[in-house]
């Protein structure tokens, strides 16, 4: 199947390198999280998709809601484009995108994150994913077959 | 939900905070720069009918 989502717009402020910016485009797309062992336990969040991301992030609040113990999960220490770093945990859990579902992983942070972000793992494992910026738009292509829950 | 045009909200005020928005009808119900006082607030919630959302600075380009 092939789905569709269009960019998703937020406020930006004029700088000095882009004076006449007032938004910015960006790939957001509401995700589903759930609880792999109880799919009945969601979280919904609006991510980012970020094909440099290895591994998808969501913040470690979100495993309470989940039914999750942080810590529970494998670590993994991140960064991004500072050198400082988060300590995170990884937990199995179901992507719902678009009303399909794939079983994947993702990292829960310990600290603040600017934004949930979907990576590599946790994502692009599941979608064939297009982005064009000229129409503004996200196209995903599943991957892998998606799997049947029954909490929807 | 694929394919959906986003209804217009004005997220101005929102600067660098989790909001709480409706799902079904896209308005926002909540800001706070903490999530987890969020998630407290809404821990008796539907979670099927709302979602969070990372309202990002504004004076900044993101590059993670």
């Amino acid at each position: 199947m092939i789905m569709k989502f269009p960019y998703r717009r937020f406020d930006a402020k004029p700088s000095a390198a882009f004076p006449s910016r007032h938004s910015s485009m960006r790939p957001c797309i509401r995700t589903v999280i759930h609880n792999k062992q109880h799919p009945e336990k969601i979280i919904q969040v609006w991510a980012m998709i970020d094909s440099g991301a290895d591994v998808s992030i969501f913040p470690g609040e979100f495993c309470d809601v989940l039914g999750l113990k942080l810590d529970n999960g494998k670590e993994e220490i991140i960064s991004g484009i500072k050198k400082e770093t988060i300590q995170t945990f990884l937990h199995d859990i179901v992507l719902e995108i678009g009303g399909w579902h794939f079983e994947t992983q993702a990292l829960f942070s310990k600290g603040e994150i600017c934004f949930p972000v979907l990576g590599q793992l946790g994502f692009f494992d599941c979608f064939k994913v297009s982005l064009d910026n000229s129409k503004e738009e996200i196209e995903l292509k599943n991957c892998r077959k998606p799997i049947k829950i029954e909490s929807n | 939900m694929a394919g959906k045009k986003q209804k217009k909200t004005d997220f101005s005020k929102y600067e660098d905070k989790w909001i709480v928005l409706s799902t079904k009808t896209g308005k926002i119900l909540s800001a706070d720069d903490s999530l987890q006082k969020l998630l407290k607030q809404y821990k008796n919630a539907d979670f099927k009918s709302i979602e969070f959302m990372r309202i990002p600075r504004f004076d900044v380009c993101y590059a993670p």
